[in-house]
């Protein structure tokens, strides 16, 4: 590692670390042969001080009770999770009171569920596993061993001075009445109350972090309350007529209140440490900051249901609903979603029961359309934006035009919104689905196969505007989408008698999206591929290694495909790079070799392409039950076929720096090490993602036979997940996010649960 | 009860009782349009905004990169970001980040000035406040334009409030001269409406004032040396150069608040921020909380020496401590040696040495361990972590004395640029015999260079006289328009059908 490093550093034209003498922080790095020779013999197993195997318990312990008139329970869980970072530490406790109580000879019933649930959380995830073993974790005098006069990452020190714990309370009821006014009609009405509550508080000390070091101390606490108050009333009318006609009419309405509050405060600049943030009046006076927030939504919504089937062979649904958001402009609140759907229970007829093939065949098909409204509430509004500037002594706030609607965490740089957009209105996919539900062998095996097309309309995203416009983005309707798929279900029984049981499910997806169009090209500022022409936008994270956003939306392919660079093998000779057309330190021996795409002699921004696609050719999933006697296993395999991973860790693990390009290895497939390179993101790495996963295997046994001791049932059972995976995928986790960006980390966690269950 | 309110409303809304009107939530976290600019108060708030823009990390320490790396005075770091090496490889291309982040700044405190003149008149506030705060808005209208202008060439001209979707795709306009017939009417307007009135980050008639001297002294020089789009301005060298010459004697004789600082280091203490020569100086202070509010200005001058604290040797010998910096902008040997070795603006404001708090030597340029001399105009000794009080000087005394020496170009030009070499230790002349009026011009410009180095002027001293070629290594065999004007920001032209 030291020999890479040094490697590196000289390449990059930099002095190398480990040559036995002080950095410029004054830190002493021994030097490769003290290393080799074991002069220098700390070598500190960081990953082992901060990882554990972490443990969690769940109790649950229940009281149910029912007679004629009511029906009665009361649990209560407590649960405690151990992060895999040591003293990460969670623990829970849920209380949950349910009663339903019939009145008015049984023609209504009340009921009600209460859920009182407390928690708390000791933060300590995150903590730094790889960092350089060289250096002991205590130094001579007995205290942490800190590198530099700014060293923000021991582990050990952060784990015992910093504070960060959070203490939640949620409070979720729900009351409500149904009444039989007639035989057939039903009215239900009800209410949900949900109320939550988070407190944080944090202490960052004056050594060992970087808000404490620079602020002398700094101490916060976080305060965050919500609630949502859900109403609705729903009639129902369900009689059959004529013994065949079965008609269901439903209509009701539901209101949503929702409402969060926020509340920060946070002081700096401490006289000692021991308060923590239980006083943050005692920091400096003139640095104490106090930031509060309210958002509220509304949202009231219609519906109606009508259902009809004759002979429960031919079924119809129709359903209209009417929302109306609090978030949408003026005009646009409120918008009307119909849908209609068609079944025929073709097993029912005569002429198909007589091939004796079919135990079930079902076919349907739906069209409906639906809203969509997951954006911020107030973008409609016109809203000004804070901030402060020193004048006469002291900080005076100042207000105007143009708020930050995102900040750069590297740069501190800022995007501006402000603009509002009071024409704002819901987004809307129709989807048209076709579906067979087949059944065999009496209903041994089971078949169900749907297709589906999603078309997105008024896309509710995030446009740019022209940066003379002061602001960087608004919120608009803008855009079309489409998503079809396939979804293939096979369920089958192949054994099931007294003694054992074989039993299985294999279930397969394939979707395909594509942009249709991210609106008017020019007006949403949409960027031109030079080489084929199309349409794109950057979108999602920017990863800084790289000094760019991998993912793009482009007009024609699948959302989130990679943009980038192709690359050809590492370059050889100075000359083979300034024919390729790079020049300076990335024409040079070891260097990734560009493809010059639109052959211009240069390689720039134009030969940048789209270099792979994150979205998987298809998913697919098994499911395993086996019983005999009293044991019962189960196994599920999961995976994900055809998505390419960018992997920002393709050049940086101890796993790969050792391939690299040097004159004595002179490999087409790395780069040599060099400090300071300026990466580009480009198809290197890009890497295929496909794996098969065996989640879960569980073994069980089923206790019956201690009745004499009032225990009505029992099981104890070993459950583990995440037993292998098959991949060629190079990092240590191909299932990563939507973008398919793989950010390196530690290998996913292998979980096993013993459990046992009792009922009395 | 607002909550008991909801519980008490979704019964009876359930039980039919249903007004949809109620879907309007009035946020209560911010001002806007609608509530805003209701009181004197307000309107101060407002114009502050529009000088706090200029704190934005995207604007005040992006514009040395333009002024500073691409002329002759500083290079980047080696290892900084390809943007930035751009700048100074005279490569900088119209999807530069840099280059977007400045436009877009400009543009962001333009309309924070914007806000402020169309919302502040017909309030019926007294008449004192109102006229200060609009001629501070007119003034930054007029600043924020003449950055864009000065680096960009024919900018969007925003002369109102942009706060709907279809105001923002302006257009370029005509030519140079409606851009600088807007410039000079809004300082018009500025002076009109100001007083002499000193507040440390805030600008009043003298600013005013000797902004609109630069920027009738920027359209003159640049007329005359034949910069690029600058033939269009109707008005001759000659009245250009009169105009700017009234403009700087009026900073220079009609007022007493603002003068010439005889102490050299003086002028950059970090504690007196209203020191004499500070006619506008941005405001922000170790204090803060965010960057921005605070600067880390110093971080990007100082050389990385040894991530610890050192220590400057002051003309006493005593003391000054600094933390270290990011060695972004490095000091040109160019610009090192244009100074003679006694100048005291190389000897008491140049740093080739720095020490540990017992004067013991940490590093120095002579054994490369110091890895370039740099300057101490932005050393605050109070800094707390990387947060400091060092300030950018928009427009110094000495810069007005200079636009006055350079504008006039005869004997009273002359006494100006005497005083400001005579402080600096260096010889003067005793009259201007053998010296045209424009080798005393190219006199002057070398003056300013190593008067205001480090202080964001030179790139637009060079540009205004199409001298970059001559000067700048990088930018030599470069066209007139190459190096006259920095592309516009490729999102614009994207963005906005209106330029392309």
């Amino acid at each position: 590692m030291a020999e890479l490093s040094n490697e590196s550093r000289l390449n990059g034209g930099f002095t190398p670390l480990y040559i036995g003498a002080n950095d410029p922080n004054g830190v002493y790095y021994p030097s490769v042969a003290e290393l080799k020779d074991g002069t220098w013999s700390t070598n500190v197993r960081w990953d082992d001080l901060v990882f554990r195997n972490p443990i969690s318990n769940n109790t649950n312990l229940a009281v149910r009770s029912q007679n004629d008139k009511t029906q009665f329970s009361l649990s209560a869980t407590y649960y405690t999770n151990e992060g895999v970072y040591i003293e990460d530490d969670f623990e829970k406790l849920n209380i949950n009171l349910n009663v339903a109580h019939k009145i008015f000879d049984d023609k209504a019933t009340v009921g009600t569920n209460v859920i009182y649930s407390k928690g708390n959380r000791n933060n300590n995830g995150g903590l730094a596993y790889w960092r350089n073993p060289i250096f002991p974790v205590y130094n001579d005098q007995g205290t942490y061993n800190l590198v530099g006069i700014q060293d923000f990452s021991h582990p050990i020190a952060l784990t015992e001075n910093r504070t960060n714990k959070n203490e939640f309370k949620d409070f979720i009821s729900s009351a409500f009445l149904d009444v039989q006014l007639l035989p057939v009609l039903k009215i239900r009405t009800q209410l949900n109350h949900k109320f939550g509550n988070s407190v944080t508080n944090y202490y960052n000390p004056k050594l060992y972090t970087q808000d404490g070091t620079f602020n002398n101390g700094s101490a916060g606490i976080n305060n965050w309350e919500s609630t949502e108050t859900i109403s609705e009333t729903f009639v129902t009318y369900d009689q059959t007529f004529a013994e065949k006609h079965n008609v269901i009419a439903m209509g009701g309405f539901s209101s949503q209140f929702y409402e969060a509050k926020t509340s920060d405060l946070k002081a700096v600049d401490f006289f000692n440490e021991s308060l923590g943030s239980g006083n943050l009046s005692v920091g400096n006076p003139e640095q104490q900051s106090v930031a509060n927030g309210l958002t509220e939504t509304i949202m009231y919504s219609w519906l109606g249901r009508l259902n009809y089937s004759f002979d429960s062979k031919y079924l119809a649904t129709f359903t209209m609903r009417a929302d109306g958001s609090s978030k949408f402009g003026a005009n646009n609140k409120w918008a009307t979603f119909p849908s209609g759907a068609l079944a025929w229970k073709a097993h029912k007829e005569k002429f198909i029961d007589d091939l004796n093939v079919f135990d079930e065949l079902k076919v349907r098909s739906s069209y409906g359309v639906s809203g969509n409204q997951a954006i911020s509430p107030y973008l409609i509004n016109s809203r000004y934006g804070q901030d402060k500037y020193f004048v006469n002594g002291s900080f005076q706030t100042t207000i105007g035009p143009g708020y930050p609607v995102a900040q750069d965490a590297q740069t501190g740089k800022f995007e501006w919104g402000g603009i509002p957009n009071p024409d704002l209105k819901w987004e809307t996919t129709s989807q048209f689905n076709l579906g067979v539900d087949l059944a065999f062998f009496k209903r041994k095996l089971k078949v169900t196969f749907d297709y589906y097309n999603k078309y997105t309309t008024d896309l509710l995203r995030e446009r740019l505007v022209s940066p003379s416009s002061s602001y960087d983005r608004m919120w608009v309707n803008d855009g079309e989408l489409e998503n079809q798929g396939i979804e293939i279900t096979v369920d089958g029984v192949l054994v099931n008698k007294k003694d054992w049981g074989l039993t299985g499910n294999l279930m397969f997806t394939r979707n395909r999206n594509k942009i249709v169009s991210l609106g008017n090209a020019i007006a949403s500022g949409l960027n031109t591929d030079a080489l084929a022409g199309f349409k794109y936008e950057f979108a999602g994270s920017n990863v800084e290694a790289f000094r760019a956003i991998p993912n793009i939306l482009a007009v024609g392919q699948p959302v989130n495909v990679y943009y980038g660079y192709r690359v050809d093998g590492i370059i050889q000779s100075e000359a083979e790079g300034l024919a390729a057309g790079l020049t300076g330190d990335l024409a040079q021996p070891g260097e990734f070799k560009y493809v010059d795409l639109n052959e211009d002699g240069v390689i720039d921004e134009k030969d940048r392409t789209i270099i792979g696609n994150p979205n998987p050719d298809f998913q697919a999933s098994m499911n395993v039950n086996a019983r005999y006697k009293n044991f019962d296993v189960s196994l599920f395999f999961n995976g994900s076929f055809g998505q390419d991973i960018f992997n920002t860790k393709a050049f940086s693990e101890p796993s790969n720096t050792p391939l690299r390009w040097t004159l004595d290895n002179p490999t087409n497939n790395y780069p040599s090490l060099r400090d300071g390179r300026n990466l580009r993101m480009s198809d290197w790495f890009i890497q295929d993602g496909s794996y098969l996963r065996l989640q879960n295997l569980s073994v069980g046994y089923k206790i019956n036979s201690f009745k004499n001791i009032g225990l009505e049932r029992g099981r104890v059972f070993v459950n583990a997940t995440n037993l292998f995976t098959l991949t060629s995928f190079e990092g240590y986790d191909p299932e990563v996010g939507t973008d398919g960006i793989y950010w390196g980390g530690y290998p996913r966690l292998r979980n096993w649960t013993l459990g046992l269950e009792l009922t009395f | 009860m607002k909550n008991i309110k909801h519980i008490i409303l979704g019964i009876s809304l359930s039980l039919g009782v249903v007004s949809c009107q109620d879907l309007d939530v009035e946020p209560t976290g911010f001002y806007s349009d609608q509530n805003f600019y209701q009181t004197v108060a307000d309107a101060e708030a407002a114009v502050l905004y529009a000088y706090d823009a200029i704190t934005l990390v995207s604007y005040a320490p992006v514009s040395y990169y333009f002024a500073e790396l691409a002329s002759d005075n500083c290079v980047v770091k080696p290892d900084e970001g390809a943007d930035a090496q751009q700048f100074t490889n005279w490569e900088v291309s119209s999807q530069n980040n840099l280059l977007l982040d400045y436009y877009k700044s400009i543009y962001i405190a333009i309309n924070r000035a914007n806000a402020v003149i169309e919302n502040v008149p017909g309030k019926g506030f007294n008449e004192a406040d109102e006229k200060r705060i609009l001629g501070e808005a007119y003034f930054l209208r007029a600043y924020n334009h003449f950055n864009a202008v000065k680096a960009f060439g024919l900018v969007p001209l925003q002369s109102s409030l942009i706060d709907r979707l279809d105001e923002t795709t302006a257009s370029l306009p005509i030519d140079m001269n409606e851009v600088y017939t807007f410039l000079i009417d809004d300082l018009n307007k500025a002076i009109e409406n100001l007083e002499v009135n000193r507040v440390v980050g805030r600008a009043d008639k003298v600013a005013a004032q000797a902004l609109l001297a630069k920027v009738y002294l920027y359209a003159a020089s640049a007329k005359e040396s034949g910069v690029p789009k600058y033939n269009s301005i109707t008005a001759s060298v000659e009245d250009l150069y009169t105009n700017a010459a009234t403009y700087a004697a009026a900073v220079i004789n009609d007022q007493s608040e603002y003068a010439h600082d005889t102490d050299l280091q003086n002028i950059y203490d970090v504690n007196l921020p209203n020191g004499p020569e500070h006619i506008f100086i941005l405001s922000m202070d170790r204090s803060g909380i965010a960057e921005g509010d605070y600067s880390k200005l110093s971080k990007y001058f100082i050389p990385y020496i040894s991530g610890a604290n050192v220590y400057l040797k002051n003309n006493d010998n005593s003391l000054l401590k600094t933390h270290d910096g990011w060695s972004v902008f490095q000091t040109t040997s160019d610009l090192y040696n244009s100074y003679e070795p006694t100048d005291k603006r190389r000897t008491d404001l140049i740093v080739s040495e720095v020490y540990n708090q017992d004067t013991v030597s940490v590093a120095k340029t002579s054994d490369g361990s110091l890895i370039y001399p740099f300057t101490r105009k932005y050393v605050d000794p109070e800094f707390v972590g990387d947060k400091t009080s060092t300030r950018p000087f928009l427009i110094r005394y000495s810069d007005i004395q200079l636009v006055y020496a350079e504008a006039k170009a005869d004997l009273d030009g002359l006494a100006e640029y005497n005083q400001v070499r005579s402080r600096a230790g260096v010889s003067t002349l005793p009259d201007l015999a053998g010296l045209s009026k424009a080798d005393f011009r190219a006199l002057v410009i070398e003056e300013r260079q190593r008067e205001l180095a480090f202080e964001g002027d030179r790139l637009w001293d060079l540009r205004r006289t199409n001298t970059v070629q001559a000067n700048v290594t990088q930018a030599a065999g470069l066209s007139p328009e190459a190096v006259a004007f920095y592309p516009i920001p490729q999102r614009e032209i994207d963005l906005n059908p209106n330029i392309n």
